[in-house]
């Protein structure tokens, strides 16, 4: 069977003035078409870096290592830049946090759209701007030939998000990568965009990997799931599996810090993850957690990390269970 | 003592916007006739989204804004007759952003004590310095931190400053306004036990302004739910989320999304149209979005109905 995505032993190193930061370590996942793995973490966790990693779109000064990463069968750690870009925005898309910060705001909405089908296909002006028209209203935006002659700073958040998501869609894309896309939209636009990237994924076979720190997003999006901590990911399960049934003690304290309306008794204190995200600098050993763990013991400072497979399919990476 | 802590009457604050030029202007009732009451020792939650007028009434409240008309009482003392001083000594902010909100070039023992030598209250410096050693201790800083600058404390630490700060002059009111959206999830927790410990400690009165209607839910005694200006449903925390009966509410309440796999995407069935506050819609402002619409949501505005403890504005309520 041919590998949609296989991502074994990714690896992101910035060189910063303190030394070298090891954002991402060793981070290995799978996914298959029409599937959505939530990568989940608090900020600085690496979850970012893994997806312009995947992407190959570093800071500068940043540098990758993988064993494996392969995409639709093709080796994507040794294609060259001009591979690399007719790939990205092409069957594989990427959408962002902040819609407002990825539009070009001197350009209309219908510029920017028909400039990426043109970028990676030969189309005419007229046939591109008929399949901007056709995304926006899949997007579920009215007028859409009016919407083309405005400027982004002209229309609301919850808009210009769609406006990102059809951009993206504009050359059929296999994979979609979303970075935290809703968290600057108001809850109730929130539903209705990832309700839309739901039917979307499932009309066009998508595979989603959907990044973000909201666990409530995760949990309801997402098939699978994988929690990461200071570039590691820590436990990797099905969606309904994690939330029942946390496992490693990173995933369970964060469970209990969030309080959920009708479960969590009203003014009882919240669960507290004491101490502070270490930060990934020089040599590393041991478990990155050890230090905020009610569970640690001295063994956790000098153990190898190994995720351990609990069953096929779930995995946690802590040497107390 | 007056029971009430805060208590606002027909608040209204409108701005005059220019419509481009040559185009003349038109008003922008961003707080249209707000009436609330709250408690001494209680936590108002209130929620809105983005254009709802929750940000510009918290101005009103600080006297960061002129009222146009209506009335803001607190501690039985309207805001009109105290000067910006007189308000700063009964009512403090904890803003969102705990990276913009501390001046990075003064050290946190002048952050914190601010107030106090701003409102000419400071005392000796010994007193003063016990007064900050107090407070840093009441929101678990440790006092070596003194002498530390902004950019050398966590997110956590600068927000537990930006309470420090609002509460060393033991205001009445503490009006936190998203406090913990710029927050990780387990830092989040943390300040929010810090703020319902305090809370009972020093039995303070909050207004929370917050999207995040799980830490409404949590916290908060009463709910407001605003929309374009107006308050269009309010009651105690309870009884909201078990029964909303505004078809906002029970939207705003649908897309909450807890962690509960098992319930998907919610579907709100509100249309994609944006609420624009310089051009209204007429009758009921909510009828554009609305699943309930009917004639009359169309051309007339709803009126208050305040029965059993809660407010709703609304033609077609669910029962209550």
């Amino acid at each position: 069977m041919s590998a949609f995505l296989e991502v074994e032993e990714l690896s992101v190193d910035l060189h910063v003035p303190a030394g070298i930061l090891h954002a991402v370590r060793d981070v290995s996942f799978d996914l298959k078409r029409g599937e959505t793995l939530g990568l989940v973490g608090e900020s600085g966790c690496g979850k970012s870096m893994t997806a312009l990693a995947i992407m190959n779109l570093l800071p500068s000064g940043g540098i990758r290592s993988a064993r494996k990463l392969i995409f639709e069968d093709q080796d994507l750690m040794s294609a060259n830049e001009k591979t690399m870009a007719s790939i990205r925005g092409g069957r594989m898309a990427m959408i962002f946090q902040e819609p407002m910060t990825s539009l070009d705001p001197c350009y209309t909405v219908g510029n920017q759209l028909v400039e990426v089908i043109r970028e990676h296909q030969h189309v005419t002006l007229k046939e591109a701007g008929d399949r901007a028209v056709f995304l926006l209203e899949k997007v579920g935006i009215t007028g859409s030939s009016s919407r083309l002659k405005q400027y982004p700073h002209q229309l609301s958040g919850g808009l210009r998000q769609r406006i990102m998501i059809s951009m993206g869609l504009m050359c059929g894309p296999s994979l979609m990568i979303a970075d935290e896309p809703t968290t600057a939209l108001d809850v109730t636009i929130q539903a209705q965009i990832l309700a839309l990237l739901v039917s979307i994924q499932k009309e066009f076979n998508m595979g989603l990997i959907l990044i973000t720190h909201d666990l409530g997003v995760v949990a309801r999006m997402a098939d699978r799931v994988a929690v990461m901590y200071c570039g590691q990911i820590v436990e990797t399960g099905d969606s309904g599996d994690i939330f029942e049934n946390p496992l490693h003690p990173y995933t369970r304290g964060l469970m209990d810090c969030i309080p959920v309306p009708g479960k969590t008794e009203r003014g009882q204190e919240l669960g507290n993850i004491p101490g502070i995200v270490p930060t990934p600098i020089g040599d590393l050993w041991g478990c990155p957690f050890r230090n905020r763990c009610h569970l640690a013991a001295p063994g956790c400072a000098d153990k190898d990390l190994n995720i351990t497979e609990i069953s096929p399919g779930r995995t946690c990476c802590c040497a107390r269970l | 003592m007056p029971e009430d802590a805060l208590k606002i009457v027909d608040a209204t604050k409108t701005y005059s916007v220019s419509m481009g030029a040559f185009r003349g202007r038109r008003p922008l009732h961003a707080v249209n006739g707000v009436n609330l009451t709250v408690p001494r020792g209680s936590v108002l939650g209130l929620v809105g989204e983005s254009g709802c007028g929750k940000t510009t009434l918290a101005k009103l409240i600080l006297g960061l804004e002129k009222i146009t008309s209506g009335e803001i009482c607190i501690g039985g003392q309207a805001i009109s007759s105290l000067g910006s001083k007189g308000i700063a000594k009964r009512v403090q902010p904890v803003f969102q952003d705990p990276y913009s909100s501390l001046n990075p070039r003064k050290s946190i023992f002048k952050i914190i004590s601010l107030p106090l030598r701003a409102l000419g209250v400071a005392g000796t410096r010994k007193e003063l310095n016990a007064r900050v050693d107090e407070i840093m201790d009441i929101v678990g800083l440790p006092p070596t931190l003194k002498h530390n600058y902004p950019n050398q404390l966590s997110g956590g630490q600068r927000q537990r400053v930006a309470v420090a700060r609002a509460l060393i002059m033991r205001p009445e009111v503490a009006l936190c306004d998203e406090p913990t959206s710029a927050l990780d999830v387990s830092v989040q927790a943390q300040i929010l036990n810090m703020l319902m410990k305090l809370r009972r400690e020093l039995n303070l009165t909050y207004v929370l302004i917050t999207h995040d209607l799980a830490v409404v839910d949590h916290m908060a005694t009463r709910v407001a739910v605003m929309y374009l200006g107006r308050i269009v449903e309010e009651a105690e925390t309870g009884a909201l989320f078990q029964k909303p009966c505004h078809p906002y509410t029970q939207a705003l309440l649908k897309s909450v999304l807890t962690p509960e796999p098992k319930l998907g995407v919610p579907e709100t069935h509100l249309g994609i149209t944006y609420p624009n506050p310089i051009d209204p819609p007429s009758g009921c402002t909510f009828h554009p979005r609305c699943p309930r619409k009917k004639n009359k949501c169309t051309d007339t505005v709803p009126q208050p109905i305040i029965k059993s403890g809660r407010l709703v504005e609304c033609h077609y309520p669910d029962s209550f």
